[in-house]
């Protein structure tokens, strides 16, 4: 037993959750795994909450954690599901739950771990866990004496799964074929004829570039379909597709997790993506090269199955003048942007504007 | 030679004997000290010796010498052929006894390992050499991986005397190979390792292992990449954590619920309540551990419960097992003093226990805290703290103006029978919010209070934090105090230097169990060290290796029912096994086999399903497998039913099958079946065989000739081993002789020979389902063909019964045949009619009281034991039981000719099958 100062929280915090030094950013993802794994299943934001607390003497993590916690979902270490039969009474509809401990190849000697270790900070022993690298929204290890490296996780009890499963790519198809499709669902829909408080939505006429300044409430005039957000008595807002009338809301889409794991969020940022492209204003890749690396940044957020492809052979960042960036010292990316011209009509711009 | 040798080793173990003696150190028969060269010589030399006569007792340490070297081979499946120079030399002959009488003269002469547990009794020859091998190769990457995985519960479990370390090994594996369990029974050997494996590095002056043994264990299990990583990672933490609890204040052990909150807390049903997403609070009950209060299997065994909000369904009182310390919800808050749980049955302290746990206490308000995980959980004693949030229920509206004084907010409670209102308590409160409080009955505890930094403990009555984290709590008080005194499990007391009234601590190296911090403040005007005032009690816990706790984690799981079901009622879709998860994924499905030493052996894939699909193909995806793999089905130490979905990973349904001393193994390709014999020959084993063609009919065969192997004639035949109480049986099928023809009867022409007496008769094909039920099918059609055998026996019976003309009836596919049947029942048209017309279900239990009634009230049988005995042989011929007949063949002789009933009976029995044939299945 030894008496503690508020600072040494996070480097004790650190090493019960297997993590080297003592940035508090660092101990989010670790303790959101734990968290999941002890309360799962769960709500979002009771998970949340029961590591942001404990943390609380280090300054107000709720955001920070909720972010991490988005960066976990979106490469698989979390699932985001529907309650299934046989889950406790108090379960709520949407659920978090912690992942199996899994891995992806992304080259011959470098794999994406995946997944929660139960007790344990990682499911790996202790020579290879020293060797996981943090640093990114997911963990890497690399491993590049490894001959069989693949075999080697798997018997360790890892599950193996293939490229094409865990990234989910949906089917190509044109920007306008699929605004249609998501009209279509739309009017499925019952009409409505009430109000929605506080509902935003994402303003067609702001330049993509700058996504958090897109949101605004519906203004009266406004018709057409919009990627919108209402908020819920508890729990983070909704994600919903809504059909506007001088406006006010005449249909609206709640969108829900699906059970093959797509996100809401993924569904609304692909369907703006359709959006922007059919009203030629495209959403924008903006490519950067300089001597080590190429670079492509982003003024909004990519759904998870982008994220997923382009972390396969470049590394997410926090860079200026963009949300966030992928860096890549091994090659071009063309193909990569190419993915992303198909699958969410973006226009690639060379930096300087060079289109 | 050997005489040299039998000098050699007698000098080598006297020595390690007399190193060992005063610590308590045994010595195994591994640690002979030969060379690898002197051993082959020496086996050489010792098969000769046996040639003629048996083991000289002037050789007998090399003996166990060569023992102990073949159960450091023996790959788990069969023992003597690692100890043979010439093939059969051991399985044949007739030594083992003495082999065994070495060891226990080694073990008696110096200190040797004696073999305990199921192992011991089963396997009581083999156990003494492999046991003396300390730990067999085969058995090296489960140990090193039982150690990995419980490598932070091993530095405490160092510090317990005796075989503690090997009672944790054998305690915390939840594994399935039967093998490695029985191994880790041999709790004194397993902890020797462990500890030999810990002191290796420091070179102690007497070794509990001979280093030299040790090392080549190690080599041999670094042998492959996975178990090095294994025993490396356990090591470390091994060696590392020993360190760290001797350089820091060891806590004292924890004293036993000094307060009884725990007790209280953890003995009785709780209030407990959730958020739910649409704002409303839900209700549930939070469960006793009924384990803690002595409730094993043995006390729920047979008894049924009612579970308020429930109505008036009873279930097992299993269920108390499945939900202690569990939570589950309820829609109505229960009525005062009522029974939460009643019990039925004539277990009276089953019912005395749940008249004084199931219910809650009646008060005036009911105070549940609001926990880190989001539940609000009842506290002891009906008082709030400081800084908290509450639910507090009552069953009537309180006045308001005492809600506005204590700032109660009305909440939606998704629940009848109480009102429900949160309370947030301010950091300090005041007098005036005491004293309405106060009227409200509910009372307030204010001084030091414990709050968890850092990472949060797991959810509880309880909390809990494992043995590898460290635990860090801020002390706070509602008053002005300067110092924080602080007592670790009755430790000496220390005095906290306290900042604005809050302090940090951090208890870190924490032994596994309950512990208990006292604390008490001292004011700023100060005061001395008085009682603690505060008593915050938590748990450490091991961690639990993650395959084991991440099962169904991650919502896909399997389900089999009945638990209890083996391999092949799920195969036959007597039991089931579903995939939960979400609706509609694709499952993919395998079935792997495992060999004798528990590692995987083949994988075959099975198909695929949807989950929450009910039925499903399940059944017939395996009965496809065991046609296509039969051999490999039969040759499978385990089998695992393995289900895969994508990211959600992969669940296996576990089939261990428990390894006897007395086996058949079949051989595929010679296509012989073969007889393997490790019991102690204290009775010597009797073979019989029983052909396909002739399958009543029994044949003697020669010990010796099953020993080496046996080819059953013609189309195949069922062997048949008996020693003691042990019957073990194989049906091998070998493929046809000729074309086949004829499907239905696959090309068997089978005689049935019955004596002329019909009670030994139908004893006789009763027995004989029995017995081609019971044997393991393997081959050609084997399946099939046993099916097949059964199905013409049962035939038989029916004939035997009713005549053959009924039979005829009955197993005709005409869709008049039930009509035509009732027609000949006889006695009585009315019975006749009643058996053809009842829908009579498929259970017999379901199905016997209607059929005693009806052959009473139509006068055709008024005795209700020969009307049950007459359903039953329609029914379940095989569970026909004569504990209350004196003479079973009369009694059946006298059943046979009462023909109406017997007919009657098998034609409900027919109608219960509607539409397949009747008679189809067997018992």
């Amino acid at each position: 037993m030894r008496v503690i100062q508020p600072a040494d929280i996070a480097t004790i915090t650190a090493a019960s959750l297997g993590v080297r030094g003592g940035n508090v950013r660092d101990l989010l993802k670790p303790a959101l795994r734990r968290a999941s794994y002890l309360l799962a299943p769960c709500s979002a934001s009771d998970l949340i909450r029961f590591v942001a607390e404990p943390l609380s003497p280090l300054g107000d993590l709720r955001e920070e954690t909720e972010a991490e916690l988005q960066d976990l979902i979106a490469y698989g270490d979390i699932f985001e599901m529907r309650r299934i039969d046989g889950d406790p009474w108090d379960t709520p509809n949407v659920v978090l739950r912690p992942a199996p401990p899994a891995f992806v190849m992304r080259s011959k000697t470098q794999a994406f771990i995946l997944g929660v270790g139960g007790d344990y900070p990682s499911p790996l022993p202790a020579e290879l866990s020293a060797s996981l690298d943090y640093a990114g929204p997911v963990r890497i290890l690399d491993c590049p004496d490894d001959e069989d490296f693949a075999g080697h996780l798997r018997e360790f009890g890892l599950t193996q799964l293939g490229e094409q499963a865990w990234l989910r790519i949906p089917p190509v198809t044109s920007a306008a074929d699929h605004v249609a499709d998501w009209r279509k669902r739309l009017n499925a829909a019952p009409s409505n004829t009430s109000a929605v408080p506080d509902l935003e939505v994402i303003d067609p006429t702001c330049p993509p570039s700058f996504y958090a300044g897109r949101w605004r409430a519906p203004r009266q005039a406004e018709a057409g379909l919009f990627v919108a957000r209402r908020p819920q008595v508890f729990g983070g807002k909704l994600w919903c597709v809504v059909e506007l009338d001088a406006g006010q809301p005449t249909r609206l889409l709640d969108l829900h997790p699906s059970d093959v794991f797509i996100r809401p969020c993924d569904q609304a940022w692909r369907l703006q993506a359709a959006l922007d492209a059919v009203q030629e204003t495209p959403q924008q890749v903006v490519i950067t090269e300089d001597a080590a690396s190429t670079h492509l940044s982003f003024g909004g957020p990519l759904p998870s199955f982008a994220e997923r492809k382009l972390a396969l052979v470049a590394t997410k960042s926090r860079a200026p003048q963009c949300l966030f960036r992928f860096s890549s010292s091994t090659g071009s990316l063309q193909e990569e942007i190419a993915f992303l011209q198909s699958i969410l009509w973006m226009q690639p711009i060379r930096d300087g504007g060079k289109r | 030679m050997l005489g040299g040798i039998q000098q050699r080793l007698q000098t080598t173990y006297e020595m390690l004997a007399a190193q060992r003696r005063e610590l308590g150190y045994p010595v195994y028969a591994l640690e002979h000290g030969l060379s690898a060269a002197e051993l082959g010589e020496i086996a050489e030399a010792a098969s000769a010796s046996i040639r003629y006569s048996a083991p000289s007792l002037s050789h007998w340490l090399v003996w166990t010498a060569l023992g102990a070297e073949a159960g450091y081979r023996y790959s788990g499946d069969e023992y003597w052929p690692e100890l043979e120079r010439r093939r059969g030399e051991w399985r044949s002959n007739d030594y083992r006894q003495q082999l065994r009488s070495f060891y226990r003269r080694f073990a008696a002469d110096f200190s040797g390992p004696q073999p305990r547990g199921r192992w011991a009794g089963h396997f009581n020859i083999i156990a003494w050499p492999i046991s003396g091998a300390i730990l067999p190769r085969y058995l090296q990457v489960h140990f090193a991986r039982h150690l990995f995985d419980l490598r932070h519960a091993l530095p405490h479990a160092v510090l317990e005397e005796g075989d503690g370390l090997g009672e944790l090994l054998l305690r915390r594996y939840s594994g399935t190979t039967s093998r490695f369990r029985d191994f880790l029974q041999q709790t004194g050997l397993t902890t020797q390792i462990v500890l030999a494996l810990r002191d290796e590095a420091t070179r102690p002056l007497v070794a509990r292992i001979e280093p030299s043994v040790l090392r080549r264990i190690v080599d041999d299990l670094e042998r492959t990449r996975e178990a090095r990583t294994y025993l490396r990672d356990a090591r470390h933490i091994l060696e590392t954590t020993k360190v760290k609890i001797a350089a820091s204040l060891r806590s004292k052990s924890a004293p036993a619920d000094p307060t009884g909150a725990v007790a209280a807390q953890s003995q009785r049903f709780r209030v407990v309540a959730k958020r739910l997403q649409d704002g409303t609070f839900g209700l549930g009950l939070a469960f006793p551990d009924f384990r803690r209060l002595g409730v094993g299997r043995d006390v729920v065994a047979g008894q049924r419960v009612q579970v308020v909000g429930d109505g008036d369904r009873w279930q097992p009182a299993s269920f108390l097992l499945t939900f202690s310390g569990k939570d589950r919800g309820i829609d109505a808050f229960p009525a005062p003093n009522a029974a939460l749980v009643a019990a039925e049955g004539d277990n009276v302290d089953l019912a005395r226990l749940l008249a004084e746990v199931a219910k809650i206490e009646e008060r005036p308000a009911w105070v549940l805290r609001r926990h880190l995980d989001g539940s609000y959980r009842e506290v002891v004693g009906g008082f709030v703290r400081s800084d908290q949030e509450y639910l507090v229920l009552t069953r009537a509206s309180p006045p308001a103006s005492s809600l506005d004084r204590v700032g109660l907010k009305r909440a939606n409670l998704n629940a009848s029978g109480a009102e429900a209102f949160v309370l947030r308590t301010p950091a300090r409160i005041s007098d005036q919010t005491k004293a309405a409080l106060k009227e409200l009955r509910i009372g307030t505890k204010t001084d030091v209070s414990v709050r968890p930094l850092g990472i949060g403990p797991r959810p509880g009555n309880l909390p809990s934090w494992l043995a590898t984290e460290t635990v860090i709590l801020a002390t706070s008080a509602d008053a002005d105090i300067k110092t924080i005194v602080v007592s670790l499990d009755g430790a000496d007391a220390s005095f906290i230097t306290c900042q604005d009234s809050q302090a940090l601590i951090a208890l870190e190296h924490l032994s596994v169990g309950r512990h208990s911090l006292a604390l008490a403040p001292i004011s700023a005007t100060g005061s001395g060290w008085t009682t603690p005032s505060e008593q915050f009690e938590f748990d450490i816990l091991a961690p639990t290796p993650w395959a084991e706790s991440m099962q169904g984690k991650s919502g896909f799981r399997l389900i089999r029912t009945p638990p209890t079901a083996d391999f092949e009622s799920v195969v036959s879709g007597e039991a089931s096994l579903v995939a939960f998860g979400p609706s509609g994924r694709q499952v993919h499905w395998s079935l792997v086999g495992y060999d004798a030493a528990g590692h995987p052996a083949w994988d075959h894939p099975l198909g695929t399903s949807r989950v929450g699909e009910t039925g499903g193909n399940m059944p017939t995806m395996l009965r496809r497998a065991c046609d296509n793999y039969s051999d490999e089905i039969d040759e499978a130490f385990q089998l695992d039913i393995v289900a895969k979905l994508d990211e959600l990973g992969r669940q296996a349904d576990r089939y261990p099958r428990a390894v006897e001393p007395l086996r058949w193994r079949y051989e595929a390709g010679a296509g012989t079946v073969r007889l393997v014999d490790e019991t102690d020959h204290a009775e010597t084993p009797v073979v019989r065989l029983y052909s396909l063609a002739s399958p009543l009919d029994r044949k003697t065969i020669p010990l010796e000739q099953a020993l080496t192997g046996v080819k059953p004639d013609g189309e195949g035949g069922l062997f048949s081993v008996r020693c003691g109480d042990t019957i073990q049986s194989i049906f091998a099928s070998a493929p046809a002789g000729k074309k086949l023809r004829d499907l239905a009867d696959l090309g068997v022409q089978q005689a049935l020979s019955l004596p002329d007496h019909k009670g030994l008769a139908a004893i006789r094909l009763i027995d004989g389902m029995r017995r081609w039920g019971m044997a393991k099918p393997v081959g050609h059609l084997a399946l099939v063909r046993r099916d097949l055998t059964i199905k013409r026996m049962r035939d038989a019976l029916c004939g035997l019964c009713c005549g053959a003309d009924f039979l005829k009836i009955l197993a005709s596919s005409r869709p008049t045949r039930f009509e035509q049947a009732q027609q000949k029942v006889g006695g009585s048209q009315g019975f006749g009619s009643r058996m053809r017309t009842t829908a009579w279900p498929p259970d017999f239990e379901d199905a016997i009281n209607d059929f005693i009634g009806y052959a009473e009230r139509y006068g055709i049988e008024t005795d209700r034991q020969r009307a049950r005995a007459a359903l039953i042989l329609a029914y379940r011929p095989l569970q026909l039981r004569f504990d209350e007949t004196a003479d079973k063949k009369a009694f059946l002789a006298d059943l046979m000719g009462r023909r109406h009933l017997l007919r009657g009976a098998f034609l409900a029995h027919a109608v219960s099958r509607q539409p397949s044939i009747a008679l189809k299945e067997t018992a």
